[in-house]
């Protein structure tokens, strides 16, 4: 983020926490496919895997992953999304589905999902400016507000996405 | 700094609890309808499941839902739903369920008032004594009543008594 760029918490962190049997790769790949679909995904301009580490432990493998993504709306404004990957005691498994021998994992996967409003992204109004303050507060307020809605949207989808892999409840 | 103040009785809020079939998915469906109707943004901010073999299986969610009455009050409502033993019987839950909702007014939530020290002691001033019967009425009490809503509807779906 450029200097002079501020940050608004529009969705807290939601968490998604399964302890089961999943196949985390797929699972790994199927949410980056949906940021790459949104917009998000492009490693050379606005996805970055900040964080990857795996360690190989008794009970398992234990990872942690941390991505940020980051989407412009226009030159004022980008969704950024902040995703948090903690894996513990991954194991290989097999199951048995209709007669099919499935390889997949064991293991609990915990998913945070973050996504923050950036505005004056490229910091063309200098940090905490007068001008930028009557923009904001009254020349751009309501457009602030549309923003924040359609990143609450894309949030909650990816988030109701995950919930749908893993099989877990919907409303 | 933003100033909470609670309309649900204890730390946990009103609890319910039930123990045997349940339509969950009616539960979890209707509840959300609710916060929508009454334009709450509302964030599921968990949802942890736990697969365990024959003793059924275990289920946390929490809901975080916020709507802004204007720029000095915002209403909070958090409700924790926990879930044991939980076995899928022809699309009911048998379980343990244990429901707890919990409300608060959050006042001065875009930290306008409490910059300094003369600030607070102007916000406090202005919270306990100019319109505190503002606060009790119009906040207070409305969230109250969107609260009992939502245990009602909660303790319908559950076939309860209210």
């Amino acid at each position: 983020m450029f200097e002079g760029a501020e940050s608004i918490n529009v969705v807290p962190d939601l968490k998604i926490d399964w302890k089961g049997i999943f196949d985390f790769s797929d699972l790994y790949k199927k949410i980056k496919i949906w940021l790459l679909y949104e917009g998000y995904g492009d490693e050379n301009e606005n996805f970055i895997e900040a964080k990857y580490i795996e360690r190989i432990k008794p009970n398992g493998k234990q990872i942690e992953a941390k991505w940020y993504a980051e989407k412009p709306v226009n030159d004022y404004v980008s969704n950024y999304l902040t995703l948090t990957f903690t894996v513990v005691g991954l194991k290989d498994t097999e199951i048995t589905i209709e007669g099919k021998k499935m390889k997949m994992n064991s293991g609990q996967v915990i998913i945070s999902i973050k996504g923050d409003l950036v505005i004056n992204r490229k910091g063309d109004f200098g940090k905490g400016s007068l001008l930028q303050k009557i923009h904001d507060r009254r020349l751009f307020r309501k457009n602030i507000e549309l923003y924040k809605e359609e990143l609450y949207k894309k949030t909650t989808d990816l988030y109701i996405e995950i919930k749908a892999y893993l099989n877990l409840h919907q409303f | 700094m933003s100033y909470n103040l609670g309309v649900t009785p204890g730390k946990l809020g009103f609890r319910i609890k039930k123990m045997g079939l349940i339509d969950f998915n009616r539960l979890y469906g209707e509840s959300k309808m609710f916060f929508d109707e009454y334009k709450y943004f509302f964030n599921e901010t968990t949802h942890k499941g736990k697969a365990s073999g024959d003793k059924g299986s275990k289920l946390e969610i929490k809901w975080l839902s916020t709507r802004d009455v204007d720029d000095f009050a915002r209403f909070q409502i958090k409700v924790n739903i926990l879930l044991f033993k939980v076995n899928e019987i022809r699309s009911l839950y048998s379980c343990e369920m244990y429901i707890y909702v919990e409300g608060a007014v959050v006042l001065d939530y875009k930290n306008k008032w409490e910059t300094s020290g003369f600030r607070s002691f102007l916000f406090n001033l202005y919270r306990k004594h100019i319109i505190r019967r503002e606060i009790e009425k119009d906040y207070q009490g409305v969230l109250y009543g969107e609260i009992q809503e939502l245990r009602g509807l909660m303790k319908s779906i559950l076939d309860e008594y209210d």
